[in-house]
């Protein structure tokens, strides 16, 4: 378990990391006035923002003596990028020293390369597609942009849930019973339908898909917040703060919420692991959100059919999904704990 | 010869959990005691640690004393009594306690033969406690519940030890069987015995003008003598006043329903509401403070409309008036220090080492959760939270039961000196009438589904 949970920390990081790992752009370049770091220059704001919350999310996980390390390497990266990109000089007969491990953005074709199996070429570890595209760049890219994804819907998904529950639990009674039946039709449409629909009238596209993926779970985060918060309107701490004369606003995000939200987290912590077979799943069947940057699902859809590297991709996914699996699973544990409180 | 009874911080505790404590109670052979409080509190367990009778699961801690002039005997390390001081207990059950295969005038004789007395003591003893000689022969099966507590009582006068325990010894005995007893007891302290009693029984307990404990909270305290009618009532409003309430009424569990006299509280006063557990005193702080809604009348605080029958206060108007809850550790965010806590609602950063001080905490406990403070602690980080808050009238729900008195009596004093600081006022709640009287604090009490404000005594 140890083994695996390090294993898709690995795949988890390498993939954050991705559009530094998996880029033609060299990482050190040797020319005529000295050195250079083009590395530096490379991946645009989201990127950027992947990285660190990817890192911000490592050393949140780890032990005390690897969330320095993070933190540190992550400071130290955020610098470089910061310093390095304004004394690049321009590349004159360069050469390149070090280039990146996997020297291929995984979108660009070369068809003089295409199905090429596993173990054949140093460069494409993992082989190439139909289209002469490299599969270890797109299985990391594909990991990212999935892994990103899915936690964009949780935290959507999570946050909307519990101010709607709380809504519900504050609200007059009357708002009940017509949510409640909402939330029921919510959960009984298939992802697919509902996708679909909203494919032909919003088009594709990220904000679509996540909103409709996020909108599905919604109703289960509010629900299970309703009813935290309901109990615990009639807690007697939370009847003294209102007693006191706080502004509800502030009973409600201090005193109610992080013992009400409890619940929710822990439901996050599976959603994670849901949101991305759902956007696996869609992906396979081509109903993802992108049709050119590459995705788990779209990815599987694409390897299925190669002779070596098919069956491996598969089997590095479900790693990637069993390890976060555990990984959300012990995060969402540990939260729990702290909410504990001595008798 | 002048005996005495000493409790030296006796506890009896079962199963590692305490049932009863005394600090320091000396019983006199002269007085007597009768012990009494709510069923359950531990009156019987008291009486069975001194008669050295407590089950395996039970023991006591603390030293118990006979006091003899200058000479003391204490029960022995395992809770008996020494051999030199002979003790006998009536118990509750009076029937069970006695053989059905026997007769009354059998089980006496018996008794007497333990004791090497002649049967002229039995007849004497049998003619005192009122115990018809025509059922004296009859099976101790077809006696009645009040005439086998006659028999047993009879065998505790023939017996005559130097402890006399009764556990509930009127149950069932009618007022003139009741008057017998108070005659035995008062012959048999007469003759330098000590005599303890575990009664429910108001009235027994009156006439036997014994000194008069209660078990509160498992904490054996001397019971105030002075009926509700004799203590003063509050003061008649002369001053400006804080809070006054009319036709007030409120509902508790459902059906019942208490009125409230009418009564103004001034500014600076401290005035307190007494009354048994049930009788309603939280949910008038409830309905006070307007957390739950009242039945009828109306609060005026400042002289304007605060809560009533139609209205209730809302948002940041419910902090004039502060309810210092009972359950402290209900009270408080588990998730939250003390020093949140402390300053969550608090006026200003004044307000807060204002109320710290009051309430007697120390910078070292502020970062603590409720959990890990200790009871007492917690009540008084209650009790600062909503002293930051800046009330108009304090209502404080028997939050100096975890506090020990020294700083009970410190922090009334500043109380005092806060509510006469700011014209405000404080409504202290309690059962226990000793901590007012020693405090000369007037009071409201409870009657039935009353509050009193009691007649104005000037």
């Amino acid at each position: 378990m140890r083994l695996l949970r390090a294993a898709a920390l690995l795949i988890a990081g390498l993939s954050a990391t991705a559009p530094w790992i998996a880029t033609p752009v060299p990482w050190i370049v040797r020319h005529e006035g000295g050195w250079s770091f083009p590395i530096f220059g490379v991946g645009d704001a989201v990127d950027v923002s992947l990285f660190i919350i990817a890192g911000a999310a490592a050393a949140w996980t780890l032990r005390s003596r690897g969330r320095i390390a993070v933190v540190l390497l992550v400071g130290v990266c955020l610098l470089f990028r910061a310093v390095g990109t304004t004394m690049d000089p321009p590349p004159v007969a360069a050469e390149i020293v070090v280039r990146a491990p996997i020297p291929y953005d995984g979108v660009t074709r070369d068809l003089s390369a295409t199905r090429l199996p596993v173990g054949i070429s140093t460069r494409h570890l993992l082989g190439t597609d139909a289209t002469g595209r490299d599969v270890a760049a797109r299985l990391l890219r594909g990991v990212r942009n999935s892994l990103a994804v899915a936690i964009l819907v949780t935290i959507v998904a999570t946050g909307v849930g519990i101010v709607v529950g709380l809504l519900l639990a504050a609200g007059p009674p009357v708002l009940r019973l017509p949510t409640d039946l909402l939330a029921t039709t919510v959960v009984a449409i298939p992802a697919i339908l509902v996708l679909l629909a909203v494919r032909t009238v919003a088009g594709g596209g990220i904000v679509p898909f996540v909103a409709v993926l996020a909108t599905l779970r919604i109703p289960a985060i509010a629900r299970v917040t309703h009813a935290s918060a309901r109990d615990l309107l009639a807690a007697p701490f939370v009847r003294a703060a209102f007693g006191l004369g706080l502004p509800a606003v502030h009973v409600y995000a201090r005193t109610i919420v992080p013992h009400a939200s409890g619940a929710a987290y822990a439901l996050a912590g599976f959603g994670i692991v849901g949101a991305i077979l759902a956007e696996s799943a869609l992906g396979f069947l081509g109903l993802g959100w992108s049709s050119t940057t590459p995705s788990l699902g779209a990815l599987l859809e694409e390897t299925r059919d190669l002779p070596s590297s098919g069956g491996l991709v598969a089997f590095l996914l479900g790693v990637v999904l069993l390890g976060i699996g555990s990984v959300a699973a012990d995060v969402t544990r540990r939260s729990a704990r702290a909410g504990e409180t001595r008798p | 010869m002048t005996l005495s009874l000493r409790f030296d911080r006796v506890v009896v505790a079962r199963d590692g959990a305490t049932v009863v404590a005394v600090d320091q109670v000396v019983v006199d052979a002269a007085r007597g005691c009768v012990v009494s409080g709510p069923s359950g509190s531990g009156k019987t367990t008291l009486l069975r640690a001194l008669a050295g009778r407590l089950d395996r699961a039970a023991n006591v801690s603390g030293h118990l004393v006979l006091c003899e002039a200058a000479r003391e005997t204490r029960w022995d390390a395992r809770g008996m009594p020494p051999p030199s001081v002979r003790t006998a207990m009536i118990p509750q059950d009076a029937s069970a306690a006695l053989d059905p295969l026997h007769s009354a005038a059998r089980f006496l004789a018996g008794v007497a033969d333990d004791h090497g007395r002649s049967p002229d003591d039995v007849r004497r003893a049998v003619a005192a406690v009122g115990f018809p000689e025509s059922r004296l022969f009859a099976s101790t099966a077809h006696l009645s519940g009040g005439e086998a507590r006659r028999v047993l009582l009879a065998a505790l006068v023939v017996a005559d030890p130097t402890v006399w325990m009764l556990d509930e010894p009127t149950a069932g005995l009618d007022d003139a069987g009741c008057a017998r007893v108070v005659d035995v007891l008062d012959a048999a302290r007469a003759s330098g015995r000590i005599v303890v009693v575990a009664t429910h029984d108001a009235r027994f307990a009156e006439r036997t003008g014994a000194a008069r404990f209660t078990i509160a909270d498992g904490v054996l305290v001397a019971e105030s003598r002075s009926t509700p009618a004799a203590s003063s009532p509050p003061p008649p409003a002369s001053g400006t006043p804080v809070v006054a309430w009319r036709g007030f009424s409120f509902a508790i569990g459902g059906a019942r329903r208490i009125d409230v006299d009418d009564a103004v509280l001034v500014a600076g006063s401290v005035v307190g509401l007494v009354g048994p557990s049930g009788a309603g005193k939280s949910s008038f702080c409830a309905a006070l403070s307007g957390e739950t809604p009242a039945a009828s009348g109306s609060v005026e605080l400042d002289g304007a409309l605060f809560a009533g029958r139609d209205r209730r206060p809302v948002g940041s108007a419910r902090r004039r008036i502060g309810w210092v809850r009972q359950d402290a550790l209900a009270a408080l965010d588990p998730r939250r220090t003390a020093r949140y806590l402390v300053s969550e609602a608090a006026e200003s950063s004044g307000a807060v080492s204002e109320a710290l001080g009051l309430a007697e905490l120390p910078e070292s406990l502020l970062a603590r959760t409720p959990g890990a403070l200790s009871g007492g602690e917690r009540q008084r980080v209650q009790l600062a939270r909503i002293l930051a808050s800046g009330p108009r009238v304090l209502l404080l729900d028997e939050v100096f039961a975890g506090i020990d008195p020294d700083r009970r009596a410190r922090m009334l004093r500043r109380l005092r000196a806060w509510a006469a600081g700011g014209d405000r006022a404080v409504l202290l709640v309690t059962h226990d009438h000793g901590f007012l009287d020693a405090e000369a604090i007037p009071r409201f009490v409870t009657a039935g589904d009353r509050i009193l404000a009691t007649e104005p005594a000037c």
